[in-house]
Formats: structure tokens, sequence, C-alpha cells
């Protein structure tokens, strides 16, 4: 398609959610995927250049929280004041999660707000209408509350009568067909239809989804970072093209996140080993278990999740790992998995603390054989691998 | 415990003896029958037996009068020193300490020492008067252990600790094998188990409660994020609430929507008639309002009038401010006009006539400098010229003091050549002199050599001689020797102890026996008296009394024969065996050896003793003589060899003036055939020095010619080159250079200054140019300054004609309007409204049915009613949807999501946390039991290291030494299956129970005692064992007694010599032969140790 057949190109994206915690994951982990979220909303400032679009169009829950502390929306306008964009107005539109509240982020007063540069708008106006050019109108409405029952594209204007232009709508909230969650700004599937919009442009739900018909589509972009497990078709944006001469709105889907959230149980060691050879450094792994191993392969285990996980020395296979062994039993009745030179005083432990596996300490005992043959191997790698009262190796 | 000395007097066959113990290997070694074996059981039975115990009748001594007496001193440990005295068959018993081993202060006399002892040595033995404590020699694990009977090497395999009368040797090994059972990976493990646990648990093993604490961090988080999840939770549980009541209000805002719609149907009745009145009301209004429209129209066209007369006043006004313009302009077009002719008399000055004119000026300047720096350059090339002659010359000069030098110099080299070779030549001559004089002395020495075989030769065939005589001598005296076998010393005194125990049997029946008869009718009697003669008597009526020492026979005639014997039957019997054995052993031997008594005997066999002895000693001079005459060298040979040197040495002196040499020799010196061969290599040392100067002094000559030719070229050479300058110079190699570069440089002095002057007037002709410039420069700006003023000026007028003229066109813009206004005024028009408002007044009836007010009020209040229960419903759904926007709703609920999610989480890992620690304190608890079960199980704890010798003593054939919990041996492993010991062979048994016994002495640093223990070891595990004895004795006092001593002392062979040798203490090896005087036997000598 020539340029000139293209009467408007946007960026639809939505849900950023800066400044969400990932409580579940610890230490270093938690700020790599905090991080990612800035990272995101780079990239897709970065395709809006790409195309040229002629509009950024924010939909929604920007921040996760409507007071979201300086470091973010500091770093967010940092993003901005790099991009030098005259011609290309970008609108932020606060959600459910960012509502537009007195002393909010989207407040006149807030720092934020007024650092903003004048080629970003943010939707605080029920009534929010801007021509994008001679042939293309946005209407905006923002969330002025966490939850609500009406939907809020109502408020957009009914396409009057010779009216040529191209309606886009812009707005937060969810689509009737989501189970449970009807009473949330919910949006009516024909929203787009109703008020004569050849776009309608939301957010709310973290996966892209497409409503038709195709010449006046609701789209939801989904986040540009996924927020947590489970979450499926996350990490795109919306670019789309709105051709003359009466013709449908082009929709592109484009990739914009970095990592991939991934589930993974392991049911043998083969499969865990097998981990170790794929490429997983822009992974969240999930990673549980459901086997049974030696003691021995415990440490095979612990060894191999070291590699995945990493440490303060070196970084891991894995981009971002959550283990969760609570599925990965081990069998401690099998005496041989400690070295046959094993000093009698250490034997006799071994026997009692098998003893005890079977009692109503079980768990505590099978642990403590665990940790002492963790132990021992700690002390023989120490002194260099000699097999006085060594553990076996796993790797046997 | 270490012993540090020991005295025993009267014990068994010893006398006496006094030996001092020191530390590390006690090596204590004599004979068979020495002794040795007492002086074990006297340090036995001083710590072991009581003095009035029965069993000390075995220590009394075999030959002489004297209770036997023991004195052990012994240390227990550092500065307990104590002194143990015993004589046994008496209470004499004394036990004293000390500090310092000199001053002893009494402890215990008596029964006490010995429970004293108990508590001293804790080796497992009930104090005197214990219940379990048993009669005689005590015996214990431990003292088998640490003092072994000799007899008995296999007894610590046949016991354990169960057998001691008490606990206290237990205790004290497992005090000791405690230490040892902690393995160090064991301890590793502990300590490492031990850090994790102190993380989480108090020393009580309470959970610690401080602000590090896991568990204090691990609740209060989870409490946080509870607390946390119970908030969300709640907002949740509102957020569901609100929404179910909006549900309700939404359905009674529709029936309240009802009855606002029945009572707007009535109002909209009542309306309509009420509208009518109102239109009525509202047309009469209106006709008011176009009557005055109509008056204001006219009002409008009196002030059109007067702005159009205003307007005319500022056009006027507008033409006059025009006029002021044009002749402003005019001014400023002068002032222009006379700038520009100020620019044109500053562009003259500047124009190319005049600056060519200047450049002619300066071009002429320009050529005669040229010509000035040309000349100087010259006079600079005259002057380089000179300076580059001089330089030649003075190096032609160099170049030719450089090669006489170089002559010199090969002059020099010929000489030193010359004196070399001469000096070589005198060393030839004294080489030659030399060789005469060695062969001289060597016929000298080889002529002392003959005399000295010679002599050898004599001496070998007496001292063979002497040898033949000796071994004569020795047949004599072995043809003298009795031809019975002699009976031993030791059967000697067997026969004596056998004599004195018949005396002592004799005596025992040797009790006196008296009969007397009283004949009760005639009789005849014999009597027999002690095996005498027989007395025959008749009796009548009188009586008979007969007496005898121990044995009396009486035959009654015909009647009885009565036998009497002395003494109680048994030892009677005993007299009798006594006797029998006298016959059967002492006296065939007395018989052959032709003696009466045990003394002539004795006599015999001492003779035949000393013969023995004596041929012993011929036997052994003679054979000293000929080993001797058989270590002498081979004297015929040295003979051969002397003579064949002496002919070869004539042969090279055959011809030589000798007595000359023999002068030459005394004059340098010389006696040996070493010296000549010393000067000899002096000489060599000469000849090598002189050929390497030769060689040098050949290298010098041949370099000094090669370097004169080069130079000579080099010379040759710079002065063709000086010879070509002096001729470029137009001068010659004698004249005055410094004259000749004077002059030169005076002339290029002189070109410098003109080239000075020639600058200046440059300089200067520059100058005159610029002052007619800078008035034309004046001048202009004068006028530039004259424009600016009337430009102002100009500006000013044009000002204020704008602004009339805006003013007048907004009027005129105004004026339009209002005059456009007035035009659109439609007076007629008015008026004809105003008669339509009349018509239609009269057109528009009053209504039948006037609705009042009132009437309408009510209805409007129904209305109101309604509309208020709908807003009321309203507001309360506004309130509620406020409510649902306060408290979240989806967001509550995502939030409530991810509280509970993380909720989860930290409890997870709660769990986690809880389980590790509490499995570390479990795995704690486990290894304090099983080291406290361990540790008591002695056998697990010294079967390792007593394995680990012997697998190294036996090169692995046996394997782990299988001990109870008392150290019981239960059996020993071989080829994976378990075997009594008893089956190992004596000498393998011998080795374990050593290995056995030095093991546990180490442990508790103690000494051991071993009484000949290895006496069927091969050498090669002897060597092993002698090195083994060694290491233990760094550690521990480690005494041995033993009739081989070199089987201890030998080098080792089997082990590797390492560094750690090197601080192993040296074995004290004491001859007991010369300490210990035995019955008869005096003491030689004093301690010897190495």
């Amino acid at each position: 398609m020539e340029d000139q057949d293209v009467a408007l190109k946007i960026l639809h994206t939505a849900d950023w959610h800066l400044g969400r915690s990932f409580p579940l994951f610890a230490g270093e982990d938690q700020p790599k995927l905090t991080r990612a979220r800035i990272e995101a909303v780079n990239k897709l400032l970065g395709l809006a250049e790409t195309y040229a679009v002629n509009a950024v169009l924010c939909a929604g829950d920007l921040f996760h929280e409507p007071v979201p502390s300086e470091t973010w929306w500091r770093e967010l306008l940092r993003l901005f004041e790099r991009r030098n964009w005259t011609n290309r107005p970008v609108f932020l539109s606060p959600g459910n999660h960012d509502p537009l509240w007195p002393n909010s982020v989207w407040a006149a007063d807030h720092p934020f707000r007024r650092a903003l540069p004048p080629w970003v708008h943010v939707v605080d106006r029920d009534d929010y209408e801007f021509e994008l050019s001679e042939e293309a109108v946005l209407y905006a409405v923002p969330c002025r509350s966490q939850a609500g029952a009406d939907d809020p594209t109502q408020s957009i204007p009914r396409r009057r009568e010779g009216d040529q232009r191209i309606r886009i709508g812009l707005a937060h909230g969810q689509t009737f067909d989501l189970d449970g969650h009807q009473t949330n700004f919910p949006i009516a599937l024909d929203a787009a239809q109703q008020r004569g919009l050849n776009y309608l442009a939301i957010g709310d739900t973290h996966a892209f989804r497409e409503f038709p018909p195709k010449t006046s589509p609701m789209v939801y972009p989904g986040a540009p970072e996924a927020t947590t497990f489970g979450e499926v078709d996350t990490g795109f944006v919306a670019v789309v093209l709105f051709p003359r001469h009466g013709r449908a709105p082009i929709v592109q889907k484009e990739l914009v996140a970095r990592w991939r959230w991934r589930e993974e149980t392991c049911a043998s060691m083969d499969q865990l080993e097998a981990l170790r050879h794929e490429d997983l450094k822009e992974c969240v792994l999930r990673l549980s278990f459901h086997m049974e191993v030696s003691i021995a392969e415990r440490a095979r285990v612990d060894d191999i999740l070291l590699e995945l996980k990493g440490n303060e020395a070196v970084c891991g296979k894995v981009g971002v790992l959550h283990v969760d062994t609570a599925g990965l039993q081990v069998n401690v009745r099998d005496a041989s998995d400690f070295d046959a030179e094993l000093p009698e005083v250490l034997r006799s432990v071994v026997s009692r603390l098998q003893e005890q596996t079977a009692g109503p300490e079980g768990a505590v005992a099978s642990q403590a054989l665990v940790l002492l043959h963790k132990t021992l191997r700690g002390i023989v790698d120490r002194r260099g691998g000699g097999t006085q009262a060594a553990g076996r190796s796993a790797a046997q | 415990m270490k012993l540090l000395s020991l005295r025993v007097e009267h014990f068994r066959c010893i006398e006496k003896a006094k030996i001092d113990f020191a530390e590390g290997l006690n090596l204590f070694y004599g004979p068979n029958d020495l002794g040795k074996s007492s002086l074990a059981l006297a340090i036995r039975a001083a710590l072991l037996l009581q003095t009035t115990a029965k069993e000390h009748e075995e220590f009394v001594s075999w030959h002489g009068t004297g209770d036997p007496f023991v004195e052990l001193v012994f240390e227990s440990e550092p500065q307990r020193i104590w002194r143990l005295r015993k004589t046994f068959g008496s209470a004499s018993s004394y036990l004293e300490w000390s500090k310092d081993g000199v001053d002893f202060a009494t402890e215990a006399r008596g029964r006490d020492v010995d429970g004293k002892l108990s508590e001293i040595l804790k080796w497992g033995i009930t104090p005197p008067g214990g219940k379990k404590r048993s009669q005689g020699m005590q015996a214990s694990f431990l003292s088998t252990v640490l003092l072994p009977e000799q007899d008995r090497v296999g007894a610590i395999f046949q016991q354990g600790l169960t057998g001691d009368s008490d606990e206290s040797g237990k205790q004290q090994l497992v005090a000791a094998l405690q230490a040892m059972a902690e393995d160090p990976t064991f301890k590793s493990v502990l300590e490492r188990v031990q850090e994790r646990v102190d993380i989480a648990f108090n020393s009580a093993g309470g959970k610690r409660r401080g602000k590090d604490s896991p568990w204090v961090k691990w609740n209060d988080e989870i409490k946080r994020k509870q607390d946390y999840s119970d908030l969300c939770l709640q907002e949740l549980k509102k957020t569901g609430a609100i929404e179910a009541e909006i549900q309700e209000l939404l359905g009674h805002q529709l029936a309240a929507k009802e009855a606002v719609d029945l009572a707007q149907e009535a109002i909209e009745r009542l309306e309509q008639e009420f509208e009518k009145e109102k239109r009525r009301q509202e047309i009469l209004a209106r006709r008011e309002e176009r009557k005055a429209r109509v008056e204001a129209i006219a009002k409008e066209v009196r002030e059109l009038a007067e702005a159009e007369r205003i307007h005319e006043e500022r056009r006027l006004q507008i033409a006059a401010l025009s006029q002021s313009r044009e002749k402003a302009k005019a001014a400023c077009s002068d002032a222009a006009h006379k700038m520009e002719q100020a620019k044109t008399d500053l562009d003259r000055l500047k124009s190319e006539d005049r600056v060519r004119e200047r450049q002619l000026q300066q071009s002429g300047l320009e050529t005669r400098l040229a010509g000035l720096k040309n000349k100087k350059l010259i006079e600079q090339s005259a002057v380089e010229g000179i300076q580059r002659v001089k330089a030649a010359d003075e190096k032609v000069r160099k170049l030719e003091e450089e090669l006489r030098a170089l002559a010199k110099s090969a002059k020099d080299a010929q000489k030193k050549q010359d004196a070399s070779r001469k000096e070589r030549e005198e060393l030839e001559q004294q080489e030659r002199q030399l060789r005469g004089i060695r062969a001289l002395l060597r016929r000298q020495t080889a002529q002392g050599k003959l005399e000295q075989a010679e002599s050898g030769l004599a001496q070998v065939s007496r001292w063979r001689s002497e040898a033949a005589a000796r071994l004569s001598a020795a047949a004599d005296l072995e043809a003298a020797q009795p031809r019975f076998p002699l009976p031993s010393r030791q059967q000697l005194d067997g026969f004596r102890r056998l004599e004195s125990d018949i005396r002592v049997a004799a005596a025992k029946v040797d009790v006196g026996l008296s009969v007397t008869v009283r004949a009760a009718r005639p009789m005849r009697i014999s009597v027999q008296s002690d095996g005498a003669g027989g007395n025959t008597l008749d009796l009548a009526e009188s009586t008979f009394e007969a007496s005898a020492r121990r044995q009396m026979w009486l035959d009654i005639a015909d009647l009885a024969e009565i036998s009497i014997s002395g003494g109680a039957a048994d030892a009677r019997q005993e007299a009798e065996r006594l006797e029998q054995r006298w016959k059967a052993e002492v006296a065939p031997v007395l018989q052959a050896a032709g003696a009466a008594t045990l003394e002539d005997l004795t006599t015999i066999v001492n003779e035949a003793a000393a013969r023995a002895a004596a041929i012993q000693a011929a036997r052994q001079e003679a054979a000293q003589l000929e080993q001797r005459a058989a270590d002498q060298m081979d004297w015929a040979g040295s003979l051969a060899e002397a003579r064949k040197e002496l002919a070869a040495v004539e042969g090279e002196l055959e011809g030589v003036d000798r007595p000359k040499l023999e002068k030459a020799a005394a004059k340098l010196g010389i006696k040996t055939v070493t010296e000549t061969d010393q000067r000899g290599a002096m000489l060599r040392d000469g000849f090598a020095r002189i050929a390497k100067e030769e060689k040098q002094q050949e290298g010098e000559l041949l370099t000094a010619n090669a370097r004169t030719t080069e130079k000579q070229k080099v010379l040759d050479e710079a002065a063709r080159e000086l010879a070509s300058l002096c001729a470029a110079a137009s001068a010659d190699r004698e004249s005055d250079w410094q004259a000749l570069l004077r002059q030169a440089l005076a002339r290029q002095e002189e070109i410098q200054t003109q080239i000075g002057r020639a600058e200046q007037e440059l300089a200067r002709l520059a100058a005159a140019d610029d002052e007619s410039v800078a008035a034309a420069r004046k001048m202009l700006a004068r006028r530039e300054k004259e424009l600016a003023e009337a430009e102002t000026a100009s500006g000013d007028a044009e000002k204020r004609l704008n602004e009339a003229t805006l003013l007048h066109e907004r009027n005129a813009g105004a004026l339009q309007s209002r005059r456009e206004s007035v035009a659109k005024l439609d007076e007629k028009g008015a008026r004809e409204l105003l008669e339509r408002v009349d018509e239609e007044l009269q057109a528009t009836p009053a209504p039948q049915q006037p609705v009042s007010e009132a009437i309408l009020a009510e209805a409007r209040g129904k209305l109101d009613e309604a509309a208020a229960r709908g807003a009321g419903i309203e507001g309360k759904i506004r309130e509620k949807r406020g409510a649902l926007q306060q408290v979240g709703g989806e967001v509550a609920r995502q939030k409530a999501e991810d509280a509970g999610n993380e909720l989860e989480a930290v409890k997870d890992r709660a769990h986690q946390v809880e389980l590790e620690f509490n499995a570390w304190e479990l795995l704690r608890k486990t290894l304090r039991e099983a080291e406290q079960e361990e540790g008591a199980h002695l056998g697990h704890a010294l079967a390792g290291p007593i394995a680990r010798r012997f697998a190294a003593l036996t090169a692995g054939r046996y394997g782990k030494l299988a001990l109870g919990p008392d150290l019981e041996t239960q059996g020993i492993a071989v080829a994976g299956d378990d075997r009594m010991v008893k089956l190992l062979s004596v000498g393998t048994r011998d080795q374990l129970s050593t290995l056995f016994r030095l093991t546990i002495a180490e442990e508790l640093k103690t000494a051991v005692i071993l009484d000949d223990q290895l006496a069927q070891s091969d050498s090669g595990r002897m060597s092993w064992l002698r090195e083994l004895l060694k290491e233990v004795a760094a550690n521990i006092q480690v005494i041995v007694f033993t009739c081989r001593p070199d089987d201890y002392m030998a080098p080792a062979r089997t082990r590797r010599k390492n560094a750690s040798d090197e601080r192993l203490p040296a074995v004290r090896s004491v001859d007991l032969t010369q300490l210990i005087e035995r019955w008869g036997m005096a003491r030689a000598g004093e301690t010897r140790s190495s």
C-alpha cells in the first residue's frame, strides 16, 4: 500500500502497569521484571518511530497504582524527553488501576503532569476530543475510579450525519463477554458500531484481542510485558493503519516483550537435564516437580537448579527462575547413596534417620538425610575430592 | 604414665638390680635366664600385688636370704611422681609422691598403698576390701594390655572390660577413645550442622526469639502478608455487597420511574389550559415590546448624522500629516546623498592607482632586500666552506696520529711473542730433567716395596706356625676331657636342690622313735633300727626297750612283725619319692663320673668346664692367627710386582747421569714421585699458559697490522678530500683559517645591517597610507549619523500619519457598520408588526376553564413526590456506585488475589525454612546421640586404627578387627569373612596383640611393657614393627625386654625413610648383664646406652 493511500497510522498500547512488584520472586529477579516494563515502553515508543505513526494511544493502567513512586513516573518522563515528537501526539488515558483522582499522577498539579512535553496529552475530561488531522478525530474517556458499572464508551458522541472523518475511540474497561467481570466498566461488544467509530482502542485485559467487525474493530493490545504466569498472548502492541477510500483499518500485532513466561513440571531427571540445553535467557520459568529421586539425584537436582538459577558469582541459564520443590520426593531408604567408607558413627546416623522417615517426623528426617548428604559432599569438595566419608556423587 | 626407675632385691634369681627408664623406646636385652622376665614380674607385682599375698612366695630368692623387695618410681602425670616400695612377705609397703622426683612425701602405707594405686592407675581394679577384688595378683583388661606376661601374649584376645572388678578402666578408655572417635569427617559434619542450627535455635534447643531469628523474620513476614491479604479480602467483600445492592436499587428505580410518568401525564393536561392564558399574556407583552422598538429606531438615525460630521474632520487632519511626512522624507534623502559622497572619498583612497603606486615603491624596496639576502647567503656559504676545510685538516692530522700509535702497538706485540718463545724452551728443558728425577725416585720406591714384601712373607709364616701350635694344644686338652656326659650347671643346681629337699624330707621323718616291749610270756624278738643290723634277743618277763631316729622294725617270733616309722605319712612318702628321684637322676651321674658326692661331681664338672674354655680359647687364638695371616696382603704378588717395576725403571735410567739428577732433585727439594708429578703438573700449566699467550700475541699482531692497513686507506681518502676543499676555498693547507673566517663573518654582518634598513623603509611606506584613510572614515561616520537622525524624523512623521489613518479607518469601519445598521432598520416594518400584534391579541380568546396555579402546583407536587422517590433511589445508586468506585471493584479483586498468592508463597517459603531448620536440628541431635553411643562402643573407636596398622603390616591381607563394645575380640575380617583370631598363626597373633597394646597405650598416653613378644616374627614384619615401635615411642614410653636386641636395632629395610623419621627418638638399648646381679655372679659394668 502506498503511503498516500493511508490516511492515518496509530500505535495502540495499554496496561503497562509501571510500578507493579513481583513478590513471588526474590533477590535480583524482582528488579529484572520491574525494569522490563519500562524497557517495553521504550521499545514500543521506538516502534512508533519506526512506523512513523501519527499518534500513540495508551488505553489505561499505565501505572499500577494511581499514585506511583517518583521512580516510575520520572523514568517515563525521561523516555518522553528523549524524543522530540512535535507531530506525533501521545495520549495517556487513566485506567482502573490508575484512575483520574484529584491526587493521582494525572492531576494537573502533579509534577509528572507538569513536566510532560506538550505533545503528550492526558485524557482528563469525559468529553475529550482531539483532531488528529483533517481526516481523523479522537474521542477518549478516562477512568475516574477503580470500579464502575457504566459503559465508558457511552460518553463518546455518536457519528453525526455527513461526518466522513475517521473516528477513533479510546477507553478502558471490560467487554461483556468476560465471565465474572461484567460490573467493572462494562463495554458493549458493539460499542464501536453504536458510537460510529472506525476503531475503538481499549485496555484492561492483558491478552491481545480483536473484536469484529473488521470495519470498526474493538481491540485490546494486551500488556506489553506479562504480569504473571498463565497469561497468554501478552507482550504486544497494535499498529493500526487507516486506508483511505472507506476501506477497513488494518490491525498489525507487534511483539515488544522481552520475557517469555513459562511453566514447566518435571517428571524425570532427563526432563530436568534437558532444560539445561534450552535457551532460557529471556524466560521467566516456574519450575515444579512431580517425581521421586534418590538422595544422590537430589544433589544433582540442586546442581542443575544452581546452574539454571545462578548465584552471586555467575549468571544462571534461566533469566528468572521460580522453583517449587513441593512435588519433589526424595527416596531416602537406599543407604548406598552414602559412601561405603563412611565412618561408623556417620553410618549409624544414616540408619537412625532412615528409621525415623517412617514416623510422624518423616519429612524432617528425610530432609535431614538430604542435608547430611549435601554437607558430606561439601566437605569432600573442600578436601579436594577424596572418597573418605563422602557422599556418592550424584553424577555416578 | 611413664616409669622412671626400678630397683629389685632378693627377687627370684636376682640378688640386686637397678635400672632407669628413659622416654621413648627402652630396649633391655640380655641372654636367656638372666632375669628379664623377673624384672617384668617385679613391676607387675609392685603395681598389682599386695605384699602379704600368698603369691609372693614365687618371688622368694632361689639362692639367698632376704625378703623380695621392689622399688618402682613412676610419673602418673606431670609433677606427680610416685615412689612405690614393697617388701613382699611382710606388711612393709610405702607409697610416696613428689613433684621433682627428689623430695618425696609419704602418701600411703600398708594396705592403703594398693587402694591408692587403684585410684592412680584407673586400670579397673577394685581397691583392697572391695567386694569384687580377687585374691593374689590383680588382673584387669588394662593390666593385661600394658603389663603382659611373656607366656600369655594372646590373653588380650580372651578378655574384655567386662571382667574388670570396677569401672575405672572402662571410664578411662571411654574418655580417651571418645576423643578418638571424633573422626575428622564426623567432626566437620557436626561443626557445619551446629553452625546452621545455631542460626535458628538457642543452646537449650529452643527457637531463637531475637531480631535476627529466622523464625521471627518469617513470622513477621507471614503476619504482614496475612494482614494485607485480610485487608484486601475485606475490600473485596465490600465490593461484592455494594454490587448486589446496586442491582436491587435498579429494580426500585424502575417502579419509581412509572409513578413519575403517570404524574407527568396529569400535569400535561392541566398545563395545556394554563398555557392558553399564558399565551394571551405573552402577546400583550410582545405588543409593548414592539412599540418600544419603533421608538429606538428613530434615535439611531439621529446619532448616525453626528458621526458622519466627526469623520469628515479627521480626513482633513490626515492630509496635513501626509505633507509633514513628505518633508521629512526629503531631508532624509539629502543626508543619504552626503553619506554616499563620503563613502566615495574613502573608496578613492583605497582605489587601485593609489595601491599600484604604493606597490611600485614597495616592490623596489623588496627587490633590494632580496639582493641583500642573496649576498648574505653567499657569504654564509663561504663561511661554511672555510669551516669544512678546517675540519678536514683536523681529521687528517688525527688519522696520522692514530697510524703512528698502531705501528708502535704492532712492534710491542712482536716483542712479547719473542719473549714467550724463549720461556717455552726453558720449560721444555725443565721437563726433561723432571722426567729423569721421577724415574730415579720410582726406582727408590720399587726397592722399598721389594724389601717390605720380603718382610711380610716372613711374618705370615710365623703366625701360621703359632696357630698350628695352638691347635695342637687344644687337641691335647680335648683328649683329657671326660668321655661320659657331664651334667649342666642347671642340672647341678637341680641336684643340689634335690639333695637339699632330701635333707629336709629326712628331717621331717627323723622324729626319734622309742619302743618298750613288755613280754607277757617268753618270746624271741628281733629288732632293726634305722635300717642298721638286727638285734635278736629272748624275752621272758623282762622289759625290752629299743630306740631309733626314724624307723624301727620288730619281729616277734611267730607272732607279728611290727614296722614303726617316724613322721607323718605324707612326709615319709615325700622322703621316699625324693630318694627315688636321687637314685634315678643323681646316683647314675655320680657313678658314671666316679664321684662319691655332689661336691666331687661339681669339681669334675668345673674342671671339665675350665678345660673346655681353654680349648675354646686355644682354638679361637689359632683361628685369629690364621685370620690375621689371611688378612695380610698378597706379599708374594707384591714382591713380583716390585721386581718388575725395578727392572723397568732401570731400563729408563740407562745412560743417565744419576749423580747430576740427584743433585738437581736435592736442589729442587723433590723427594717423592708425587712431588715430581705435582711439579710436572705445574710445568704443564706453564706450557698451557705460554701456548695461550703465544696465540693471543699472534692475534694481536695480526690485528695491529690489519688496522694499520685500514687506517692508512682512511688517511689517504681524507687527504684527497682536504686537497679538494682547499682548491674550492682558494687556499692551501697551511693557511690561517681563523683569519679567513673572521673576514667572512665581518662581510656577513655588513649585509645584515643593509637588510635592516630596507625593511624599515618598507614599514614607513605602509604607515603614510593609513593616515589618509582614517580621515576619510571619520567623515563617513558623521554623514551616517546625520542620515540616521533624518530617518528617525521621517519615521516619526510616518508613525503619526499611520496612527491617524488607523483611527480614521477604524471609525470608518464603525461608521459603515452604523450606516448599514441604520439602513437595515425598517421603521415601516416595525410599525406594521405592531399592528399585527394588535390583530393577534384580538384573535386569542381567554380560556373556558381557567386553571389556577394552586391546581397546577398540587399536580406538580404529586409529580415531584414521585420524582423525589426516583431521585432518592438514583441518589442511593450513585452513592453505591461511588462507594463501589472507592472500594476498588476489579482492582480490589486482583489485589486480593495477588495478596493471597503472596501470602501462600511466603507461607511456603517459611514452611521450607522451618522444615530445613528442623531437619538441621534433628540431624544435630542424631549426630550427638550417635556420637555418645559410638563413643561408648569402644570397639568401633579402636578397631579402625588397629586394622589400618595390621593391614599395613600384612600388606592388606587382613581386614577390620571386630571388637565388641567392651573391647572383647570377636574376630578378624579375612577375604570378606570374619575369622577367629585363634586361627591365626602364633607369630601373626603376637603381632596383632602387640598392635592392640600399642594402640591402646597410645590412646591412654601411658607406658607399655613388651616382654619379648615378637620372637615369632619373621624379619620382614619385624622390620615393619621396629619402625612402628619407634613411631609409637615418639609419643609414649615403650619398654621392651628381649634376648634378641638386633631385632629391634637393625636398620629398616621395608619402610622407606621419610622426613618424619628424623624426628623419631633414638632407641635406648641397655645390656642387662651389666645391671642385674645374680646370685654368684658379679655385675661387670655400667649401663651402656646407644
